[in-house]
């Protein structure tokens, strides 16, 4: 073999080799026990190799630990977490990046359905769906009727209405302070605003 | 006088040069061969600094868009009891050790500095008490724990 060519090659086979020693995530091996860490990463290879971030499976894993959860049940919040990372990227597309597929998983926990994700990637610029869909899945969670938070999320959607809309109508919904996103005061200095639900407008898909 | 014939001093004389030219011509083969073999290695040189500089350039590039702006969050929680409070989430690998809180007039807080993103966290308290932030939503949680979310915006 000539010398350029194998050099290169052995160089880039390397590179490429190295590739797997990825998955050995340092945190993992950090704080899990060893069957757990390597139950979590076989999930996190299999993520991988589906082009889904790894990074919030990881998290999970490490906050399942952190709260003192068994071994079972880290592995089943880190699959079930990577199953709806899963369904929130086929909703929303392989553009979608990770902060965005994040809050969609979210919202399909919460219980919304990934039509709904669909539509709103059809309303609004999938780099600005992050927060309509964090919304989302707080009104949801927050025990908000399903079909009333779809329909006001995806009519502000409709309308175009910037990010800091949707965190007002949030904060207006539940009665939270929740407004520490950047130019707002501080959170705790921000009294609690409860008005009611903008009407919707328009029929639910 | 005898005459003195040229002809062999003339066929030495010329086979002088084409002797000289026989080595001349060796010679410059082994130098063109020996100046390939250094080419082939300087190529493979040049081939594996490529080669290297571009597996570093894709480890190292970000992927995608640059990276997103931070933003200055601050997080607080009014404990007068307590002697210790942490910020725990997804922020900091729910490592209790990363982010303590500061106390003032019996209100605890920190300021960090976050990508626009959705985040769960919780309070700890005295390192055994969770707490979840009674002015943000409350997050689905696995682990039967408090948990809250946030939304960064940009």
């Amino acid at each position: 073999m000539r010398p350029a060519l194998g050099c290169s090659a052995l160089l880039l086979a390397a590179g490429l080799g190295a590739a797997p020693l990825e998955a050995q995530d340092p945190r993992l091996a950090a704080r899990l026990p060893t069957g757990t860490r390597l139950a979590v990463e076989r999930l996190l290879d299999s993520a991988r190799a589906s082009g889904l971030p790894t990074e919030p499976l990881v998290r999970k894993a490490l906050e399942g630990e952190s709260k003192g959860a068994d071994s079972a049940r880290i592995v089943s919040a880190v699959a079930t977490l990577g199953r709806y990372l899963g369904q929130a990227r086929q909703a929303l597309g392989t553009g979608a990046d990770e902060a965005t597929l994040v809050a969609g998983a979210a919202a399909l926990r919460a219980g919304a359905q990934p039509a709904r994700l669909r539509a709103l990637d059809s309303l609004r610029a999938r780099e600005r769906l992050a927060v309509p869909l964090s919304v989302l899945a707080d009104l949801l969670t927050s025990g908000v009727e399903p079909e009333r938070a779809w329909t006001t999320v995806r009519e502000m959607a409709t309308q175009g209405a910037p990010d800091a809309d949707f965190l007002e109508l949030r904060e207006r919904l539940m009665g939270t302070r929740q407004g520490q996103a950047p130019g707002l005061p501080p959170a705790a200095e921000r009294p609690p605003t409860a008005a009611p639900l903008p009407a919707p407008h328009g029929p639910s898909p | 006088m005898a005459d003195h014939d040229p002809l062999p001093a003339l066929i030495a004389a010329l086979r002088e040069p084409v002797r000289l030219g026989d080595r001349a011509v060796a010679g410059a083969l082994a130098e063109l061969q020996r100046e390939a073999r250094l080419a082939r290695w300087r190529r493979a040189g040049w081939s594996t600094a490529l080669a290297a500089g571009l597996l570093l350039a894709i480890r190292l590039w970000p992927a995608g868009s640059p990276a997103p702006e931070r933003h200055a969050v601050r997080f607080a929680v009014a404990a007068p009891a307590a002697g210790r409070v942490a910020l725990i989430g997804d922020f900091n690998d729910w490592d209790q050790s990363r982010h303590l809180l500061h106390r003032q007039s019996g209100e605890w807080s920190v300021t960090l500095e976050l990508k626009p993103g959705r985040y769960r966290y919780a309070f700890v308290v005295d390192d055994s008490r969770w707490v979840a932030d009674p002015g943000t939503p409350a997050a689905e949680d696995e682990f039967g724990t408090p948990t809250s979310a946030i939304t960064v915006t940009n």
